[in-house]
């Protein structure tokens, strides 16, 4: 029987000029799709350099694993679309699964579906109502108590730049079409990207803080 | 559309991560170095992955076509040719060839009055040599 073969439109994707590029947008949605577990309660741990880890993987891991997946055949590639959003949706629910064989430390999870290839996904984008014991509920209103003020310093350190307000009010909202945070505050559209660039020079003291006395802490550092 | 089931910072990240298609390459690279991640490593270590699988595919099929070359060697070589044969035997087997042929093949050969008897044993020759290859082909299948 001839050998399995690798997928060409795998193989294309991954030999177009943009591949680097991709890789590092790739790496950038693993290491946020980890650091939202950290709001949920999941304690990470770091490498030298302060990299984040899931067990003993991190974000460039995961997404070395799906290129590896996406190779092998044991992942199918949708040519439907983009190989970023091919990896993002393979790093997804590989980051889930490493999360739940090596974290039980009360992240709240809202549900579990396995996806189209028959592998639990990430519910975060899967997530459906599911009732909570009472020591759920209070772990996972702290959570959300501690997520609330350390949007609220964040946005505090912003006072005088009402645009960026707006912009982290949108966000933390859940509102990230271009179009309709446009359209509930006002800012026009081609402003948003900028404010994106700003926010990011701004960003390190938050990504990897797990909670707020940590983020205070670096706001205090000036880090 | 909003998502009620994750908090504000959560959301933030999200947000974050949606937009990131507005930041050139540099400024993704110089946002993962903030995180503490070395994109370069991660990059270096996904081409010699690639670079691997696509010498194994490479490789892999090189095979098979060696191993489809060496079997029609072999078919070919142990073919005994009509070429030269008794001018009976051959026509016997051209007519023993006829009748085991499919119709439309049978049909492909009905002015054969017009046949010499080298035509028949050369189509003899390629009729074996096609046999052996399908049975070989059934074989590995």
């Amino acid at each position: 029987m001839p050998p399995k073969r690798v997928n060409p439109a795998v193989m294309a994707a991954l030999k177009q000029p943009g591949w680097k590029d991709t890789f590092g947008r790739a790496v950038l949605h693993a290491d946020t799709t980890i650091r939202k577990y950290v709001w949920r309660g999941f304690r990470p741990k770091f490498r030298a350099k302060n990299e984040i880890t899931v067990g003993d993987k991190s974000a460039s891991d995961f997404v070395l694993e799906a290129i590896r997946k996406l190779l092998d055949g044991t992942r199918t590639y949708d040519s439907s679309k983009d190989l970023l959003a091919n990896l993002n949706s393979i790093t997804d629910s590989l980051i889930w699964s490493e999360k739940k064989s090596s974290d039980r430390t009360g992240i709240v999870d809202y549900a579990e579906a396995p996806d189209e290839n028959g592998e639990e996904s990430d519910p975060i984008s899967t997530a459906q109502d599911v009732e909570l014991t009472a020591s759920e509920k209070l772990f996972h209103n702290e959570l959300r108590e501690d997520q609330r003020r350390c949007f609220a310093t964040i946005r505090e350190s912003f006072d005088g730049d009402r645009k960026m307000q707006e912009y982290l009010d949108a966000l933390s909202e859940g509102i990230f079409k271009r179009a309709e945070i446009s359209e509930v505050t006002g800012i026009p559209v081609e402003q948003i990207d900028e404010l994106r660039r700003k926010l990011a020079k701004y960003a390190r003291r938050f990504f990897g803080v797990p909670d707020f006395e940590a983020l205070q802490r670096r706001l205090d550092e000036g880090s | 559309m909003k998502n009620d089931k994750q908090g504000p910072m959560e959301n933030l990240l999200d947000g974050l991560d949606q937009h990131a298609d507005a930041l050139s390459s540099d400024e993704v690279k110089s946002e993962l170095e903030d995180r503490g991640i070395d994109v370069d490593a991660g990059v270096q270590e996904a081409e010699m992955t690639i670079a691997a699988y696509d010498k194994e595919d490479r490789l892999s099929w090189m095979k098979v076509a060696d191993e489809k070359k060496a079997s029609l060697r072999v078919a070919e070589s142990t073919v005994v040719s009509w070429v030269g044969r008794k001018e009976e035997d051959i026509r016997a087997a051209f007519e023993a060839f006829l009748k085991r042929a499919t119709p439309n093949h049978a049909l492909a050969f009905r002015k054969r009055d017009q046949l010499t008897v080298q035509d028949m044993a050369e189509i003899l020759d390629a009729d074996e040599s096609l046999r052996r290859k399908s049975d070989d082909e059934g074989k590995r299948e």
